[in-house]
């Protein structure tokens, strides 16, 4: 199926207990080569010599300053702020910007070959343009969304009240969003049209409760798990956080986003 | 996996990503920005020795003129605490101990005060990932709903800033000291080849794994991040550090007040002597820590002396009395300390100033750093008391700014305004020098130039 037409006559398939088994062979070996890409940028922005900001559990106070995001996200107990970026040389910020983005793009990449493999139409399969554009949107919206997150967190981080509301106004628009990647990736939608699509189906299907909490947990969860980075702070403790904390939470994730998806279409 | 023409196992992906990742960031070919000028100040490598010697530069000789001057110039005074900078200069533009930015070529207040409070200043640094360094700031105004607070730690920020604290601060921010996690470092200085000395524990208000008292680290300037650290160094006053060592003055439980030489680039212990419980480091060169005798308040012994001690066997070198040096009779017995104090290759420069209620002189004296036998010594009348030093001329400043000729000490020109006094030593800044002053209970920043 392509974006241009209307999915209805897609069968999709409920996560059965084969799909279960699939998805829990495939997703933490995908998400644990995003993770381990995720750390070699975060490496790689540090040999830049690029500040890259503590955003530990423990560092942070009140606690409930974690950012919420669309997709899968690698676990972040060091984080690159937009402030370290004014005044870098050319050079220093286009290697910065591509390796982070490059770490963003990666764990789409990864969430999207899940989803392709276990729900993906046939239409796809074997269609090396049709598939290319499909990763190509899921992409494009994983940078405009991390763009959102870091925009919205960074221009109201200094002022506690409207900053909780910015998360939780983003926490509902992102649950309503919920399932937008893994149509793009599944059904072949451009990325308005799935976003339109997700908002109506979590809408339609009373889900919007879920998603948010689902969204709002799994940042939390991500945050939470920085607490042993903050602890011993060492490069061998923030590779393993970084590398199986993302392998944990990328495929819960990724797998509560396919689960509503599956609900919402069904109905 | 395979690929045409032959197979990749997934360990060799790895590698190799991790590989390109690690040789494409390191081959920007990064160097320190922006680049050295003559009006840098602190001077040769930031002047970590805070040896007050430049060699780069051509302040006014001959005679003297004010080329501009700045009202309202905080400065700390304390000359003991030698990790707090007065002024730095750095990129054309002059920074205060509150963030006031000055253009050094015609004294044009860029910006005045801002998110930097007076005590927190350490200097200017260049860096290799900014084009336009980086201040170094023990702390910083923060605004919280409203609520100014003041953060601690040391910081490294952007130095086109906010010209008002209540503006937002945080945003100037680049890093914290510490990586992966913030450090809570209090005291830092000593800022030489994109890296500051800093010393402090990690942040006492979370959980961490307890560590023995004290920690000196090495710091870089781009990003934060901590290049050595040396645990177990209790109770630091201060430190110098020159091309080798890093001198750390501080005390412990068993012995008493000790100097420990630590090597410049690892961070590793080479020496520890004792020193006198009176002694505090003054300035470190070519291997030769300074030291000057600190009489407590209160105390019997009334003997001011400047001591050279190796730092690479802890023997003491030479100890000198500047007041015997130059005849107790010409200056006042009173005086309980050196004034300043500016290391050069061949010499050492020293102030006495008199006590602010006696008639009698001042001196300016010259010291071989090899015996600390006298070169030369100068009765100057009034008070003086800080020092800077080139390969001309030698500048001392206090009731009014002298500059001695600095092979023999003749008096080369006095500038005195009126009912003024130094509040601070004097900058060296390419063609200008620049001298804090408190001017009729005004403190005013004065550019001094040569006609």
């Amino acid at each position: 199926m392509t974006a241009d037409t209307e999915p209805a006559d897609v069968e999709t398939a409920s996560v059965d207990r084969s799909g279960i088994g699939r998805f829990s062979r495939l997703a933490p070996g995908a998400f644990v080569f995003a993770g381990l890409f995720a750390f070699l940028a975060t490496y790689g922005i540090r040999r830049l010599s690029v500040p890259l900001a503590d955003a530990t559990y423990q560092h942070q106070f009140p606690y409930f300053r974690f950012p919420v995001t669309l997709f899968p996200h690698w676990v972040e107990p060091v984080t690159l702020r937009p402030t370290a970026l004014f005044g870098l040389k050319p050079a220093v910020l286009i290697a910065t910007l591509g390796l982070w983005t490059g770490a963003v793009v990666v764990m789409a990449l990864a969430s999207g070959f899940i989803w392709w493999h276990l729900e993906g139409d046939e239409q796809s399969s074997g269609r090396i343009t049709a598939l290319g554009r499909r990763f190509g949107w899921t992409s494009v919206l994983a940078v405009g969304a991390i763009v959102v997150t870091v925009g919205t967190t960074d221009l109201l981080y200094r002022l506690s009240v409207p900053r909780v509301l910015g998360e939780f106004v983003l926490a509902v628009a992102f649950g309503r969003a919920f399932v937008a990647p893994v149509t793009i990736i599944t059904d072949g939608r451009g990325p308005i049209e799935a976003i339109r699509w997700s908002n109506r189906a979590i809408g339609d299907a009373g889900k919007t409760s879920t998603t948010v909490g689902i969204v709002l947990v799994v940042a939390f969860f991500r945050y939470f798990s920085t607490v042993l980075s903050g602890i011993f702070g060492s490069w061998g403790v923030l590779a393993f956080s970084v590398i199986a904390g993302t392998a944990l939470l990328g495929t819960v994730h990724a797998f509560a986003m396919l689960y509503i998806y599956n609900q919402v279409d069904t109905q | 996996m395979d690929v045409p023409g032959g197979s990749w196992s997934r360990r060799s992906v790895l590698a190799g990503a991790g590989s390109a990742l690690a040789l494409g960031s390191g081959c920007l070919g990064l160097g320190l920005s922006p680049a050295r000028q003559p009006s840098d100040w602190p001077q040769r490598g930031y002047d970590a020795g805070h040896t007050n010697y430049k060699t780069e530069g051509s302040p006014p000789i001959e005679d003297v003129e004010v080329d501009w001057r700045v009202s309202e110039i905080p400065t700390v005074v304390d000359p003991q605490r030698i990790w707090e900078t007065n002024l730095a200069v750095g990129n054309g533009t002059v920074f205060t101990a509150n963030w006031t930015a000055i253009a050094l070529e015609d004294g044009r207040v860029i910006r005045r005060g801002g998110c930097i409070p007076d005590t927190g200043f350490v200097g200017f640094a260049r860096t290799n990932a900014y084009g336009n360094g980086v201040i170094l700031s023990t702390s910083y105004h923060n605004r919280d709903d409203d609520i100014i607070t003041t953060k601690e730690g040391l910081y490294g920020l952007r130095p086109s800033a906010p010209s008002d604290s209540g503006d937002d601060c945080q945003r100037t921010v680049r890093w914290r000291s510490g990586f992966p996690t913030d450090e809570t470092n209090r005291i830092a200085g000593a800022i030489d080849d994109g890296s500051v000395i800093a010393y402090g524990n990690r942040d006492s208000s979370v959980q961490t794994l307890d560590r023995p008292p004290g920690r000196v680290a090495a710091i870089d300037t781009d990003d934060g991040a901590t290049r050595w650290q040396t645990d177990d160094v209790p109770n630091i006053r201060n430190f110098c550090r020159d091309d080798r060592s890093l001198f750390v003055r501080h005390s412990t439980g068993e012995i008493g007040r000790v100097l420990t030489v630590f090597d410049r680039e690892t961070g590793s212990r080479r020496e520890q002597m004792p020193i006198r419980d009176d002694d505090s480091l003054r300035a470190a060169r070519d291997g030769v820590a300074y030291l000057q005798t600190e009489n407590k308040f209160g105390s019997d012994v009334q003997e001011i002396t400047l001591a050279a001690v190796s730092g690479s066997d802890g023997e003491i070198k030479w100890r000198t009395d500047p007041i015997d040096a130059v005849g107790s009779a010409n200056v006042d017995s009173a005086s309980d300390h050196i004034g300043g104090v500016a290391v050069g290759p061949d010499a050492v420069f020293t102030t006495v100033p008199r006590d602010a209620w006696s008639r009698s002189e001042s001196a300016c004296i010259a010291l071989d750093p090899d015996d600390g036998s006298v070169i030369w010594s100068r009765l100057i009348p009034g008070g003086v008391w800080w020092i800077a030093a080139t390969d001309q001329s030698v500048y001392i400043s206090g009731t009014r700014v002298v500059c001695l000729d600095r092979s023999n000490g003749d008096v080369r020109w006095v500038w005195k305004p009126e009912d003024a006094w130094a509040s601070g030593p004097p900058v060296i800044a390419d063609r200008r020098l620049l001298v804090p002053m408190v001017l009729s209970g005004v403190r005013k920043l004065f550019a001094l130039i040569e006609p």
